[in-house]
């Protein structure tokens, strides 16, 4: 066992037990995923499906001690790790935008040719910002599609890492789907953007 | 929204997503009762639950979703749609189709293709909408409004293609800039808001509903001036105010809501009535947005939800631009402004509180207006709204020939300054330079000079200007009219006037452009000019003046109106002298003039302008003296100005042939002229006389619905139209007409006025009362106190019908119909008593020196032989009431005319008949049914039955054909103002 090993198992004990190891978990998760995202691919051969679960997966590999975890700690766990997904994934978009604006916002080292053609990269914000909105209505919901989204788990482990029905994860995601595609097609980017400049 | 009702709209629509389609509707009129808005949410997010399958096409995971390339689009460049356009670029992907920008091979330009893809190509309801967006965009060309060309079809193998053209906009949308760089830049926004409002304006004036009014369906494409030029775009919801509310949701699917919630007024939500007000509250919220960069309706994070807008936001804004935007976002559509440009006009009036200085800040002030539109701040605001109000107009004009609606702009703001333009130069003329939506009256300027020549040259000099002004830009259409007469009618927001000194050599002018509202004057100029500098004075005084009034010469139109000018300053002078003396009605005068301007050393017979002027001088001697030999020699003259014709030259060269009985003469001329000139309203109102006096009814109908139609924002025209609709009895058309005339010009008092009298031959007297009150109210002139008197008449207010009748007749002491009035509600208040003789003899006085100047004045006739058959004048009665037969022997008017004459002279039996005739011929029941005639006639046992042979129902109206006292008069409209 590592030292990192270690101190995330620790970490996450202390958080199910109501521990305030929050952002300290967060801190780890992100450096870890985010190294493990600009590496993976490039070691893998051309063609590679590239999928968050994996990611997230290896991380949790990685980074946590599992025989000396309950359920619950691993739903802690993939909460986090999905959410720092979502930045990483949002700030490479960034990063992304300011480039092409010139600006200076530093690039996150994604290998980019296989994650995502760079058209997306907007949509990606948008959606990151709708997120946030909604976090503000439904909390539970955010964490539904953070979970199955971003952190790409099934139905089944989503309920479980959230110790919620796999009826409820349908529900909360069919509805959160909905409120966050009304939000995103109906706000102010539909077809006419195309006419401008480009 | 609250998490709390986050909650209640996600139970419901779990609970609604779990049952059949079909059921749904059902379930959520049980679940939500009256709470529209509750049920809006659960829909719209239905119906993104199923038109999507989730955010991002249905993407499950962001692997999915970031790794999903894009389809390829249709079109490569090179390619050829529909065998006429050419794909330059491929511009980007909208939720159903493509945008390209491609060159029109037939037409030569660039254009922007907007496609719906193959799989929607083949849905008819989603090209029908695609139509709609043709049909309902193509209504309206406004530089602010995005142009859209056609629809088509592309057909390619299997492919099969539904397109449009628009204009390209080559810009970003005003979203994108909002994203990028949070709100408008202070020096920007005035204009890019005001832009936005003339288009919008523009749309709705047109009867066109956007309905998905919002940053991101403008797009800002640069331009030269200081701030870039917004244009409305995406019509694809738009509809039609006119349209019936079936044919409106036809539309939109059942249980779906179009539009943008962000930016969807509460009754759109609901699916209620829909119209130009709910594009109000969209503007309003973008407007908020753009000025603040912030939602007002969003919650932001860390904020309290409140109900309805955050006052957060709004307390951004300057105190008016709050004021007005909370009017903006009133769930009560009825209490939002009625007119985008409303909204600006409040935006930009100044604050009530605070220093008066302006131009700085107090720090309370300041740090109210932290981080916004501080520009919109008292004083600097009043400045800059003039000189953007200006620039908006001036550049408009440059921008496009359409113009921002100038007179929008400003539009509808006559007050009591016009009233007293009018008094101060009574007998003066104004005429219109511009259509009402942006008109600005050109005021004979005011001439001083020390001798009688002098005088008539200066009046010359000012009816040159302003007749020029007329023709350089009646050619594009761009106005619809020239009032000489109307004077009190004009319902003009901006005003050209001035003096003009005229002395020895020189001329000195001093012109302003005024605004009527508030009596600022938005430019001022001073010229000075030495008579004998020909092009100074000629060419130079209007280009000088058009800048004034922000209008650019087109350049072609110069050298044609140049050619028939004259050569040298002597023959000038004297062209202008025989114009004013014109004017003076000087016509002999005149003509001497004239023929010097043409025998003059080098003007000769190249100043054609001159041979106009003398055939109109003999035009006019011959309407004064019947002398044929007048006629001759005017036709000689025009022949002569033939060498370089005119609309002018035509026009009264058709008037001419009008007043000689030579209708199909006449009718050549008029064609002539408004080939020459489109546009010109008298030629269609002449041209129509000709018409009909020639009783070609489908040709008359032919050149009016042309003269509406080529110029649907002129509201004189469709005001001609009334009138003759009301003359054919057309009456719900002639309705329809005045309610449009009221719409175009609703600061004009001439469609009210006209309504009311509609109204009052069809019993609706509470209207006639309301409508006149309103006419008044624009504009305090003596006719419609005639036509109150006479809502309240037959509404059985006697006393309110003398007291505004008295009224008139004080205002007016020479006009014979206001002692007509008078006198006939004397006899039914007071019977025979002195007073009523009085009046009726005034009434056969005034009336008789009337029909000296125009003999065919039909109503003058009419009440002349009625007075004179009451004051037992019988014989003389009967000569006029011959008179009246041999002029319009057909016309309804003439039988009940008859009628009442009849009555005062007891021939009963002809009451009768007559009544009968013109029943017969068309007239309103009610219109009969409040002649003026005898209680004896009424009583008489013949007059119900003949009504209700003619489907009149007895009791029907309050006054139920005999003027009876009403219980309870309507409150007067007129309570605030003393009549004396």
């Amino acid at each position: 066992m590592t030292e990192t090993q270690g101190s995330v198992t620790q970490l996450l004990r202390r958080l199910s037990s109501g521990g305030d190891a929050e952002s300290q978990l967060m801190e780890i998760v992100y450096g870890k995923l985010r190294q493990l995202a600009s590496g993976y691919m490039r070691r893998e051969r051309q063609g590679h499906s590239f999928q968050t679960v994996d990611l997230v997966n290896e991380a949790y590999l990685r980074l946590v001690e599992q025989k000396d975890l309950n359920l619950q700690n691993r739903a802690h766990f993939f909460a986090i790790a999905a959410r720092n997904m979502r930045r990483i994934l949002v700030e490479h978009a960034r990063g992304r935008m300011a480039e092409k604006r010139g600006g200076g916002l530093q690039k996150i080292p994604l290998d980019e040719e296989l994650v995502y053609s760079s058209d997306r990269a907007q949509p990606l914000i948008e959606l990151d910002e709708a997120l946030d909105r909604f976090e503000q209505l439904d909390p539970s919901a955010v964490r539904v599609i953070e979970l199955r989204f971003f952190g790409g788990l099934t139905v089944p482990e989503t309920a479980l890492a959230l110790g919620i029905s796999d009826r409820t994860v349908k529900r909360r995601w069919k509805s959160g789907r909905a409120w966050l595609a009304s939000e995103l097609s109906s706000g102010e980017n539909n077809d006419t953007r195309a006419m401008g400049a480009g | 929204m609250t998490p709390e009702r986050w909650e209640q709209v996600r139970q419901l629509f779990d609970r609604a997503a779990e049952l059949e389609a079909t059921k749904r509707q059902a379930f959520l009129q049980a679940e939500c009762g009256p709470d529209a808005e509750l049920r809006a949410e659960v829909e719209r997010l239905l119906a993104a639950d199923q038109a999507s399958g989730g955010f991002f096409g249905g993407a499950t995971n962001v692997r999915t979703f970031l790794g999903a390339q894009p389809d390829q689009p249709v079109f490569s460049e090179r390619d050829i749609v529909a065998e006429r356009f050419l794909i330059v670029r491929y511009i980007g992907r909208g939720g159903m189709g493509e945008v390209y920008e491609a060159t029109d091979l037939e037409l030569h330009e660039q254009v922007a293709l907007k496609t719906l893809l193959p799989r929607y190509s083949a849905d008819q309801r989603h090209v029908s909408r695609f139509r709609r967006e043709v049909h309902v965009a193509r209504k309206v060309k406004h530089p602010n409004v995005c142009k859209i060309h056609d629809v088509g079809r592309h057909r390619d193998g299997s492919a099969d293609i539904t397109f449009l053209t628009m204009e390209l906009l080559d810009g970003e949308t005003l979203s994108d800039y909002l994203k990028r760089e949070g709100k408008l830049k202070p020096e920007e926004a005035l204009s890019i808001v005001g832009q936005m409002a003339a288009g919008l304006q523009a749309l709705h004036e047109n009867d066109v509903v956007h309905r998905d009014f919002k940053p991101g369906n403008i797009i800002l494409v640069p331009s030269d001036e200081a701030s870039p030029r917004p244009v409305i775009t995406d019509f694809g919801l738009a509809i039609l105010a006119t349209e019936r509310e079936h044919e409106q949701t036809a539309v939109t699917e059942p249980g779906h809501i179009l539009g943008t919630p962000d930016y969807m007024a509460p009754e759109h939500m609901a699916a209620q009535n829909v119209g130009s007000w709910s594009d109000i509250y969209s503007f309003g919220l973008v407007v908020c947005k753009a000025l603040t960069g912030r939602h007002p309706l969003r919650r932001e994070e860390g904020e309290q939800e409140l109900q309805g807008a955050s006052a957060q936001v709004l307390s951004l804004l300057p105190r008016p631009t709050e004021q007005v935007i909370r009017r903006c976002l009133s769930t009560i559509s009825s209490e939002r402004p009625t007119t985008p440009l409303d909204v600006v006009r409040a935006m930009s009036a100044p604050e009530e509180t605070g220093t008066s200085d302006g131009a700085e800040l107090s720090p309370a002030g300041e740090e109210r207006h932290e981080g916004a539109a501080r520009f919109f701040t008292k004083g600097r605001v009043l400045a800059a709204v003039s000189t953007v109000l200006l620039a908006l107009v001036l550049g408009g004009l440059r921008l496009d020939q359409q113009g921002i609606t100038l007179g929008g702009m400003l539009g509808g703001m006559v007050s009591s300054l016009q009233d007293d333009l009018c008094t101060r130069f009574p007998g003066e003329a104004l005429f219109c330079v511009l259509p009402p939506d942006r008109d600005i009256a050109f005021q004979p300027l005011d001439v001083k000079a020390d001798e009688k020549i002098g005088l008539a040259y200066g009046r010359g000099l000012s009816r040159f200007i302003g007749d020029s002004l007329y023709r350089l830009r009646a050619n594009k259409g761009e106005f619809c009219f020239h009032v000489r007469d109307e004077r009190q009618h004009v319902g003009v927001p901006l005003v050209l006037s001035g003096e003009m000194h005229v002395s020895a050599g020189k001329v000195r002018i001093d012109t302003k452009l005024v605004r009527v509202s508030d009596g600022q004057v938005l430019r001022q100029q001073e010229f000075e000019r030495n008579t004998d500098d020909l092009r100074d004075l000629h060419e130079g005084l209007v280009e000088d003046l058009a800048e004034i009034i922000g209008y650019e010469l087109d350049l072609e139109q110069l050298a044609s109106w140049l050619a028939e000018g004259p050569r040298d300053v002597t023959a000038f002078a004297d062209y202008l002298t025989g114009l004013g003396l014109l004017e003076e009605r000087e016509y002999e005068q005149a003509g001497e003039r004239f023929r010097s301007a043409l025998g003059g050393p080098q003007g000769g017979l190249a100043f054609t302008a001159a041979a106009r002027g003398l055939g109109d001088a003999n035009r006019a001697l011959f309407a004064q003296t019947n002398d044929v030999s007048w006629a001759r020699e005017a036709e000689q003259a025009y022949r002569q100005a033939s060498a370089i014709p005119s609309v002018d030259l035509y026009r009264s060269w058709g008037a001419l042939k009008q007043a000689e009985g030579d209708h199909e003469g006449a009718v050549l001329q008029f064609e002539q002229a408004l080939q020459s000139d489109p546009f010109d309203y008298w030629s269609h109102v002449y041209l129509l006389h000709s018409y009909e006096a020639l009783g070609n009814r489908a040709r008359a109908d032919e050149v009016l619905r042309d003269g509406v139609e080529r110029q649907p924002g002129c509201w004189l025209m469709r005001n001609f139209m009334a009138k003759v609709q009301m003359d054919n009895r057309q009456l719900h058309d002639s309705e329809q007409s005045l309610l449009k005339v009221i719409q175009l010009a609703p600061r004009n008092p001439s469609g009210y006025n006209n309504l009311a009298f509609l109204y009052l031959g069809e019993g609706r007297y509470d209207e006639v009362i309301e409508l006149a009150a309103k006419a008044i109210e624009i504009n305090d002139s003596p006719p419609f106190y005639l036509t109150l008197g006479l809502g309240y008449l037959y509404r059985g207010c006697i006393e309110d019908a003398l007291r505004n009748f008295r009224h008139a007749v004080g205002r007016t002491p020479q006009n014979f119909l206001a002692w007509y009035r008078l006198a006939e509600a004397l006899l039914v208040a007071t019977g025979d008593s002195d007073e009523t003789r009085e009046a009726f003899l005034q009434t056969a006085n005034l009336g008789t020196a009337q029909l000296t100047e125009q003999p065919d004045q039909r109503e003058a006739i009419c009440a002349v032989s009625r007075s004179l058959a009451l004051l037992g004048r019988r014989e003389e009665a009967l000569d006029q009431l011959a008179n009246l037969k041999r002029i319009a022997p057909s016309a309804d008017a003439t039988h009940l005319c008859a009628a009442t004459v009849h009555d005062a002279l007891g021939n009963r039996a002809e009451v009768f008949s007559s009544l009968r005739g013109g029943l017969e011929l068309g007239a309103t029941l009610h219109g009969a049914s409040q002649l003026p005639l005898s209680k004896q006639a009424r009583d008489d046992g013949r007059y119900w039955p003949l009504l209700e042979e003619f489907g009149f129902e007895r009791g029907e109206t309050a006054s139920a054909g005999s003027i009876e006292m009403a219980a309870a008069c309507p409150q007067s409209p007129m309570a605030g103002l003393s009549l004396h």
